[in-house]
């Protein structure tokens, strides 16, 4: 392991390390669910949603995996609340897009070599897959701090922001409108910039030490 | 390090948990705050570590406000064991120890990190279940393995809130020396405690805490000196006739029964009770002033039940 890994992803890994079942239920299961996704959607369309997906399932565990007993010694640390959730987001968006690698290559064996169908990928499709991470890394950033920051025991929180992002996302790629979901992605940055420059003022430990015991 | 507490107000909600709370602790001390449950002790300490702000007043370690930038620089050299063990359950003992060590230490060297490690496993007897997940632990291993943690950044001061709870005996005696090895060292020791026995022994300064006001601050000489000079001793025959008696009396604050012997702590300005029982017609075997114990001023200073 290195040595210069950042020791709360290291925790974060390790703590992963040891629960390998949930990761490949995830993958067979949202196999399934995407070659069925297949029969409504364009195999392109499936594939960007996957990213999506897998961070609605990591993030609610990750952001709340802290709040138990041992909050209170992790906040004594010598180390900011602001960057326990920034290597909490990174851990997210890393364990969505190993297991996005490994489910799309399965879709692709799939689609390509079963079912012998081409694949044709657009710029705007591309794009999307570039503009995709970059804004989730923003979003999970923001949903970590609504998370820490305000109602830390809601666990609902999380996933009613991320299914009504999902809920657009596969709206708009179903009416072909990768423009405008690209735009309303890079036009939601601002406020979300704003939410999290307001939650990062209000952050604070006695806060969170108070809404966790 | 020197903790300084200087008239720290705090309120949480509408409770008032610290009012106007003033006393220093100094390099070397084996500090203690004695004092019932909900008295302020677990908010106090949250109050040293930054993890409240406090309403009025300040905290100082090593002359840095703990509210400041630079405090980080403080808090890499306290290390703590808190209400909460703060473990995590998911990790082995190792695993738990290698985390909080690169928290500190980011750039060690994996060899000083595993020496480290070891170390530490070794001296709390835990090294043969260094690779056991710590769910499968015991209250007392997990607490034992919390002391090590608190010492994983080699701390200057050491904070440990009830550090006794579920251990035995044998975690006992090495929880004391644990205690007075570091106090050797010259590192300061901070104690939230109410096993009062092992206070008596190992603290140089004991600060009673109730209802977020400190009563009374001192060594346990000074202490009992102050406290203890109206506490008596009574062995005497049917002690059923007059025991109520002397419960019911105004100048009693209070009364401890055990086998034949009554221990009496009566106002200060009374010394007629050698009087008292002799009207009584008490036939009395042996009538003593005894010197308190570190429970006994606790009684007087805090608990004035009869």
């Amino acid at each position: 392991m290195n040595p210069k890994l950042h020791p709360l992803l290291w925790k974060e890994l390790k703590r992963q390390k040891k629960s390998k079942i949930t990761p490949i239920i995830q993958v067979i299961a949202y196999c399934y669910f995407y070659i069925y996704l297949k029969s409504i959607f364009s195999i392109e369309i499936v594939l960007s949603l996957i990213p999506l997906m897998y961070v609605l399932a990591i993030q609610t565990d990750v952001f709340h995996y802290d709040f138990t007993n041992y909050i209170e010694s992790l906040l004594s640390l010598p180390i900011e609340i602001i960057n326990i959730i920034k290597s909490k987001c990174i851990f997210i968006l890393l364990k969505a897009y190993v297991q996005s690698i490994i489910t799309t290559l399965i879709l692709l064996i799939y689609h390509v070599f079963i079912e012998k169908k081409d694949m044709v990928f657009s710029v705007k499709t591309f794009l999307l897959i570039i503009v995709l991470p970059i804004w989730q890394y923003y979003f999970s950033y923001f949903i970590g701090l609504v998370i820490w920051n305000l109602k830390s025991k809601i666990r609902i929180i999380p996933y009613l922001f991320q299914i009504i992002i999902l809920l657009t996302c596969i709206l708009l790629l179903s009416k072909n409108m990768v423009n405008i979901l690209i735009l309303i992605m890079l036009g939601l940055l601002l406020p979300i910039s704003i939410g999290i420059k307001k939650l990062t003022e209000t952050l604070s430990k006695e806060r969170i030490l108070k809404r966790s015991i | 390090m020197e903790v300084n507490i200087i008239n720290v107000c705090k309120t949480i909600g509408k409770e008032t948990i610290l009012s106007n709370v003033s006393f220093k602790v100094n390099q070397g001390d084996i500090f203690a705050l004695v004092g019932p449950n909900g008295a302020g002790k677990t908010t106090l300490i949250r109050l040293i570590l930054n993890l409240y702000n406090p309403d009025s007043g300040k905290i100082t370690v090593n002359n840095v406000d703990v509210r400041s930038k630079e405090y980080d620089k403080v808090r890499q050299k306290i290390g703590f064991l808190l209400d909460n063990i703060g473990l995590f359950r998911d990790l082995t003992a190792w695993e738990n120890l290698e985390f909080f060590h690169r928290i500190y230490f980011p750039n060690a060297s994996k060899s000083i990190r595993n020496e480290k490690i070891s170390m530490l496993l070794r001296e709390f007897d835990l090294y043969s279940k260094k690779d056991s997940n710590i769910s499968f632990f015991s209250r007392g291993m997990r607490q034992r393995l919390a002391l090590a943690r608190a010492l994983v950044n080699d701390p200057e001061l050491l904070i440990l809130d009830e550090p006794s709870r579920g251990l035995d005996l044998e975690g006992q005696i090495l929880l004391r020396d644990f205690i007075l090895k570091n106090a050797k060292q010259g590192k300061t020791v901070f104690i939230n405690s109410h096993d009062l026995l092992s206070l008596q022994k190992l603290c140089t300064k004991i600060a009673f805490i109730n209802k977020g006001k400190i009563y009374d601050i001192g060594t346990y000489e000074e202490l009992s000196k102050r406290y203890s000079k109206n506490i008596y001793s009574i062995k005497a025959k049917n002690k059923d006739k007059w025991l109520n008696e002397l419960k019911r009396s105004t100048f009693v604050k209070w009364v401890h029964t055990e086998f034949d012997t009554v221990t009496v702590c009566v106002d200060n300005n009374y010394n007629n009770l050698p009087e008292w029982l002799h009207s009584r017609n008490v036939q009395i075997i042996e009538l003593k002033k005894v010197s308190g114990d570190l429970e006994d001023i606790y009684q007087r200073i805090i608990g004035f039940s009869k």
